[in-house]
């Protein structure tokens, strides 16, 4: 069985175009949320391997979701997405990495989290 | 009339060659110097104190009173002359000076007779004098008092009583024309306060003076004077002190227009409209000086507290002075109805105040007026931010994420066109690449228009954001403990990117640093580089644009740039850090 991702963004469309994707690229999207709150709840009740996490959220900032799951016991691989360049927000916040949502695919993913800390 | 500038002196060299020429008599008949001297002096003095008058106000009569009665000092001085006529003319008209001094005194200081008793004066004395001229003319004078050595040659009059009773009548009544200017005199002084006293009282005490030698003069006699008594020095003299009295009240009168134009000085250097009565007081040498500001609020005037005041003089030597502008009342003066005497200095004042008044109604405007705009451009700063913002949401909500699907919609299509001919494999290849690059540039694009990463992460995240995408290394030295308010942070940040911006193009820098950090109240961003310098704030409007934002929020813009030495943008933002 592949990587069990939870995607986290607000657009459903963006939602439902990264699942189709990852998932053919042998990840198991379990789980998806469109905001911040809806995302810690997600995470912590689903316990993903992947949380695919758009930094720019209606109710909040990924990276403080990223900070908030770092507490959880057993946290899942963070990886921050966003259309723009957040590359610098993965310091400090526990996440593995970033991707840019326009590159995001099942190898892109896997590279960050090989690239991982 | 318009007199020269020269007319002074001329006329002064003219009244020393006159005062010698009499002197000269005087001398042929043996009279010493310590008679001559003071003779000639107080002549001069007379005439001296009449041109200080003119050098002051020139439509001020009392400069040709005091020039004449020098002049007409010197007729009588011709008496021992050889020459009959000029001996007679002497002895009729040699005390015609003293209606000139009489005049003089009278009108000082402001050279018009307004009250009755001072007109009664004068024409007291003018017919005292024409009298005695006409009788030492026309009546018998014995020839040991003439002096001229002959009878009288106009009339067949032998009878020297007619004279004699004319002579004693003058020396009664010339002695009370003198006590009553001095009554007159007096009467000013009493009605006066400290300023209008201050000018009278030179005159007054000279006035005594001189009175005091007269009468003792008539006292002994005439002719202990021509023999040269020390009495004889003591009226010369004393009429001298009245000259240069006259002459010294004038020089006070001066010194407070002095303190006038200090007044002025000192009004427009530093002083507020509260202290401006102090000031006043001051200036005017009139400790008992209110002044009333025009309330619009109050509906009238105020006192220095605030008070709601009335503007009539509580006693009756205090003057009522209104200031306006344009018709609409300013301040009122109470103070010295001696003032009044000087109109000059009182416009002088009226202008003063009026221009202090005025000068802090127009401050104030234009303060408001430049408060206005610099808060108006704040806002318009803010709004601005504000709508790029906006842009930047609906771009990234919208047109980002569209394409955004989009080119993971066609990625998608990619991973399932196994069985698809290359030509539509290149095609959709093509159409990912051509879509990413479209994201790209429209993501550029936003953050040019407003980098969200400073709304979402604050000014730290992305200036680290700029520094990471800067083609040059940039080394950040970030102090940044707390985040400044969001025109701040965007004028820092704009500010920190078009200076790498800069470095990037212009620069052929291999290294940059951005320094951030708060200091005295402010956030200071400098970006140095190690390129070639030389660069001209005055070119692009990038950096005037940076100025300009800067100054919106009260900041300022350094550039220092020498050619070859690299160039460093210092920008100071004020800012209190929360």
């Amino acid at each position: 069985m592949g990587r069990t991702v939870v995607i986290v963004d607000d657009q459903p469309a963006f939602r439902r175009a990264a699942r189709k994707l990852l998932e053919a690229d042998g990840f198991v999207v379990i789980g998806e949320a469109g905001d911040a709150a809806s995302a810690v709840i997600v995470a912590r009740e689903l316990r993903p391997d992947v949380l695919l996490l758009d930094v720019r959220l209606p109710d909040g900032s990924g990276v403080d979701v990223a900070r908030a799951i770092r507490a959880h016991p057993m946290p899942p691989v963070v990886v921050l997405m966003s259309t723009g360049d957040y590359r610098h927000a993965t310091r400090g916040c526990g996440a593995a990495g970033f991707i840019s949502k326009a590159q995001l695919d099942g190898r892109a993913l896997r590279a960050t989290m090989a690239a991982a800390p | 009339m318009r007199l020269g500038a020269g007319l002074p002196w001329l006329l002064f060299l003219a009244a020393v060659g006159w005062g010698l020429l009499a002197e000269r008599e005087q001398v042929r008949v043996g009279r010493p110097w310590t008679f001559i001297a003071p003779d000639l002096a107080t002549g001069l003095a007379l005439v001296a104190a009449g041109l200080l008058v003119w050098g002051y106000r020139r439509d001020n009569r009392c400069w040709w009173l005091l020039v004449a009665a020098g002049f007409t000092w010197f007729i009588g001085t011709f008496q021992p002359s050889v020459n009959d006529h000029i001996a007679l003319a002497a002895f009729a008209f040699g005390s015609w000076h003293g209606v000139f001094v009489v005049w003089a005194v009278l009108a000082f200081p402001t050279g018009r007779l307004p009250a009755r008793l001072d007109r009664l004066v004068l024409s007291m004395a003018i017919v005292l004098v024409s009298i005695r001229s006409l009788s030492r003319l026309f009546l018998f004078v014995p020839p040991d008092v003439a002096g001229y050595g002959s009878e009288n040659r106009f009339l067949p009059i032998t009878d020297g009583r007619w004279w004699r009773v004319i002579e004693d009548a003058f020396e009664v009544g010339y002695p009370g024309v003198l006590v009553l200017v001095l009554v007159s005199l007096a009467i000013r002084w009493l009605k006066s306060s400290a300023p209008g006293r201050r000018m009278l009282s030179p005159a007054l005490f000279a006035g005594f003076a001189f009175a005091a030698a007269v009468a003792a003069e008539s006292w002994m006699g005439w002719n202990a004077a021509i023999l040269g008594t020390p009495i004889a020095y003591l009226r010369f003299w004393a009429l001298a002190a009245v000259a240069t009295a006259l002459a010294y009240g004038l020089v006070r009168l001066r010194r407070t227009r002095s303190s006038v134009i200090d007044l002025v000085g000192e009004l427009g250097r530093d002083a507020p409209p509260a202290r401006l009565g102090a000031a006043l007081r001051r200036a005017l040498g009139d400790p008992g000086l209110i002044l009333l500001s025009w309330s619009a609020a109050a509906g009238g005037y105020v006192n220095e507290r605030g008070e709601p005041a009335e503007a009539v003089p509580e006693h009756p030597h205090r003057a009522v002075t209104l200031i306006a502008h344009r018709g609409q009342p300013l301040a009122t003066l109470v103070h010295d109805i001696a003032l009044l005497e000087d109109p000059g200095l009182v416009g002088a004042v009226v202008a003063a105040v009026r221009l202090t008044i005025e000068n802090e109604r127009l401050g104030a405007e234009l303060q408001s007026q430049l408060d206005e705009v610099a808060a108006s451009r704040s806002r318009i700063v803010a709004a601005g931010d504000a709508e790029r913002r906006r842009i930047e949401r609906d771009l990234h909500d919208g047109a980002q994420q569209r394409l955004v699907t989009i080119a993971l919609a066609l990625r998608l299509a990619e991973t399932r066109t196994g069985d698809a001919t290359p030509q539509i494999r290149a095609v959709l290849a093509r159409a990912v690449e051509d879509l990413g690059a479209a994201i790209d540039e429209l993501r550029d694009l936003a953050r040019g228009i407003h980098p969200a990463v400073l709304t979402e992460s604050g000014l730290v995240a992305a200036l680290t954001s700029l520094a990471d995408r800067s083609p040059v290394p940039v080394d950040l030295h970030l102090a940044i403990s707390s985040e400044p308010p969001n025109a701040i942070a965007a004028a820092a940040y704009f500010a920190a990117a078009e200076a790498l911006t800069n470095v990037a193009k212009h620069s052929y820098a291999k290294q940059a640093t951005v320094h951030a950090g708060f200091a005295n109240g402010a956030i200071r961003i400098i970006v140095r580089d190690d390129g070639k310098g030389d660069a001209d704030s005055g070119q692009g409007t990038g950096l005037r644009g940076i100025a300009d934002r800067a100054a919106a929020v009260g900041g300022t813009l350094r550039i220092h740039s020498p050619p070859g030495a690299g160039t460093c943008v210092e920008v100071e933002l004020p800012c209190v850090s929360s």
